[in-house]
């Protein structure tokens, strides 16, 4: 015989006392219909838009249209139990769901409930999964960067604490591989990740659970899923449920980063709710309000002042600010961003990082396109050191694209054009970078100092990346005191850019690649 | 069911006004009440709707149903229910006249479930009880519910007040799992 942790006498105890048992007064209704997950109700006049209703057997669903006679509600969950005539309760909550620590490592689903087989979650707080953004008084201006380890990311379009960088491109262009590199690389920097995982395959889910895992990044990690065997409402409010989980860390002074994989599919869902509730369908068919959809969700994506954290902590946090920084994902069709969701996701975020498949299959990869990716506020942001010398890289890139092309038609080309195209195409390949190995501030400013200062020129094209890495290890090995430095104070000065000159020397006459 | 009565609405808003104007609801009332009874019958389906039937003898069919047949309002509402397909709604349009006339008559009809049969005297409590909270007249309909074990559970339009023993037996339930 098993005895549950609940029976033990104190507890029961404690719970007798507390025993709250009210005459209850709620308002009822009658299913009239379901079918493809929406049951059209009769009656609940008082229900509210949002709001939680309860069918038989601890069912929840949402009222989403209020009409004259009827509320249409999508059902969360499984709706083969419900039947005409079935009474359905008001709860006057809006859904809410688990929120805090005790979820990081944990893989749930869109309403906060374990799919992981590791027992309960013990979460005490909980939060509705609808809030409003913060205002103008509570914010406060992106100014400390999100280290994403990848070093086209960070040296060319960084991102700050508390922006908004889409990430955009066709299918099979290495979108999540970005997201999955920037939540490894928080691992140590105590900035809290989730992951919404939207209308995807469970096995690609399970692969990222296990990537992360074996980097050692799912501690500091939330991976809500919903994946395409999930119902289109529970596609739909997982991200609203993932940044609720987000909110929860940025509202005690801490900092989070919340990758939505992707909001197409989340649009997509919602475009099939909405024209099963019979909404008029828009352009693609998407409701009017699927612009609504994403910039709601986006703007809780913010970076919040102390006072507002003192506020929001009742006072136990003082004199540190929160941030929620979100990387949304948006697969373009064969590279068309004038699409209607995509065109709506660039106008809202801060920014975007273009994937490009011609980049990814010529083996540039991440396949970032330098020329159309942009960030509008990750500079204020980006460290001192990555600022100075990405600059160069960013020009180099510029100059090369222009010459690149002009030079197919040029058959001799004076010494100063080909040297820059020589340049040109050393940085490209020192963009490259591979999965799963980000690179520290130090390490990425090392690189890339040596490409400003020409010590690339002599090295093959296909020895770069080899050369880099061999470079990165002799640092690691005879110089780990200028690698921690430039880490801890993350300056570029005369005395950084001195030693760093010595180190690449001895590692040209020293070092062996 | 919900759709028939956002359709049924105008109409029974229509003809209790027009009874009201008349001064006739009750007959208005009785009227509806039979004909929503007879448009449920599976024959009279049939007959209205066969193609075959002209609308002009469907009305006239439905009309002899009525007490005073030769009434030219009820005659036209028929019509106008006929021309416009909304004759199968009858039974909505009599149920939404009916809730206009106790609205009208400022009578709040009460449902009540109990687990036993309520004595006189406690019915009369209740009466006097809900005629303070809705300040209106009350009509009491009392059913019998076994499983509510005891206590009483009250529904007026969509609110319901539970305050029954299986209500909170459901209650210690939900508290002593979570």
């Amino acid at each position: 015989m098993t005895i549950n942790p609940t029976e033990i006498s104190d507890i029961i105890k404690a719970k007798i006392k507390e025993y709250d048992i009210k005459s209850t007064a709620h308002n009822e209704g009658t299913v009239v219909s379901v079918s493809d997950g929406i049951a059209i109700v009769y009656g609940i006049t008082d229900a509210l838009q949002g709001e939680m209703l309860e069918f038989p057997n601890k069912t929840f669903g949402m009222a989403l249209n209020l009409e004259r006679d009827s509320v249409g509600a999508v059902i969360l969950g499984d709706y083969k139990h419900i039947s005409e005539g079935d009474i359905v309760k008001c709860t006057g909550r809006i859904l809410e769901v688990p929120v805090g620590p005790e979820l990081l490592g944990r893989v749930v689903n869109s309403l906060g409930e374990p799919i992981d087989n590791n027992g309960v979650i013990n979460a005490t707080a909980t939060s509705p999964i609808e809030k409003i953004a913060p205002g103008v008084i509570e914010r406060k201006s992106v100014d400390q960067p999100v280290q994403t380890g990848l070093k086209s990311v960070d040296a060319m379009v960084p991102i700050g604490r508390g922006q908004r960088e889409l990430i955009i491109g066709d299918r099979q262009t290495g979108k999540t591989a970005v997201a999955i590199d920037a939540i490894i690389n928080q691992k140590d920097t105590g900035v809290k990740c989730i992951y919404v995982a939207i209308g995807q395959k469970a096995s690609s889910v399970a692969q990222v659970v296990r990537k992360l895992e074996e980097h050692d990044a799912l501690k500091h990690t939330i991976i809500v899923a919903a994946t395409a065997s999930d119902s289109a409402a529970m596609q739909y409010i997982a991200p609203y449920s993932g940044c609720a989980m987000g909110e929860y860390f940025r509202d005690i002074g801490e900092d989070a980063l919340i990758v939505y994989d992707d909001l197409t599919k989340q649009a997509w869902a919602y475009r099939q709710v909405s024209l099963l509730l019979k909404r008029p369908p828009g352009r693609e068919a998407y409701p009017g309000d699927v612009f609504y959809l994403h910039s709601r969700l986006l703007e809780r994506s913010a970076r919040i002042n102390e006072d507002a954290v003192s506020d929001l902590t009742n006072g136990k946090v003082k004199g540190k600010t929160g941030s929620l920084t979100a990387l949304p994902v948006i697969e373009t069709q064969a590279g068309d961003v004038s699409a209607f969701v995509p065109t709506n996701v660039i106008s809202i975020t801060d920014g975007q990082i273009f994937l490009e498949s011609d980049l990814f299959n010529a083996g540039i990869r991440p396949a970032i396109n330098a020329g159309l990716s942009v960030s509008r506020v990750g500079g204020a942001a980006q460290t001192k050191i990555i600022k100075k010398l990405g600059g160069g890289v960013r020009l180099a890139l510029a100059q090369y694209r222009e010459l690149a092309a002009f030079s197919q038609f040029a058959s001799d080309l004076d010494d100063a054009t080909k040297k820059q195209l020589d340049r040109g195409q050393r940085v490209t390949e020192l963009m490259k970078q591979n999965q799963y190995s980000p690179l520290s501030v130090a390490e990425m400013a090392l690189s890339l100092f040596a490409a400003n200062e020409g010590y690339f020129d002599d090295v093959e094209i296909n020895k770069v990346m080899p050369f880099e890495k061999a470079m990165h290890e002799f640092a690691r090995s005879n110089h780990k005191d200028l690698l921690d430095m430039i880490n801890e104070s993350l300056d570029y000065n005369d005395d950084v850019s001195a030693k760093m000159k010595s180190t690449l020397d001895d590692f040209k006459t020293n070092g062996v690649w | 069911m919900s759709d028939n009565y956002t359709y049924s609405r105008p109409y029974g808003e229509a003809a209790f006004k027009l009874a009201l104007e008349d001064n006739v609801i009750e007959q208005w009332s009785s009227n509806l009440k039979i004909l929503a009874q007879v448009t449920v019958d599976k024959d009279i389906k049939a007959v209205i709707a066969d193609p075959k039937i002209s609308q002009a003898e469907c009305s006239k069919l439905l009309c002899s149903f009525l007490d005073n047949s030769d009434d030219k309002n009820s005659f036209n509402f028929i019509n106008l229910l006929l021309d416009n397909k909304r004759v199968f709604y009858l039974k909505e349009i009599s149920d939404i006249f009916e809730d206009m006339k106790s609205n009208h008559n400022n009578v709040c009809k009460i449902k009540v479930e109990t687990s036993r049969e309520l004595g006189s005297d406690q019915i009369n409590t209740l009466i006097e009880l809900f005629k303070k909270k809705y300040n209106s007249e009350i009509e009491i309909e009392q059913t019998i519910n076994e499983d509510l074990l005891a206590g009483i559970k009250v529904k007026v339009n969509d609110e319901v007040i539970d305050l029954s023993l299986q209500n909170r037996f459901n209650q210690i339930k939900q508290q002593l799992i979570i």
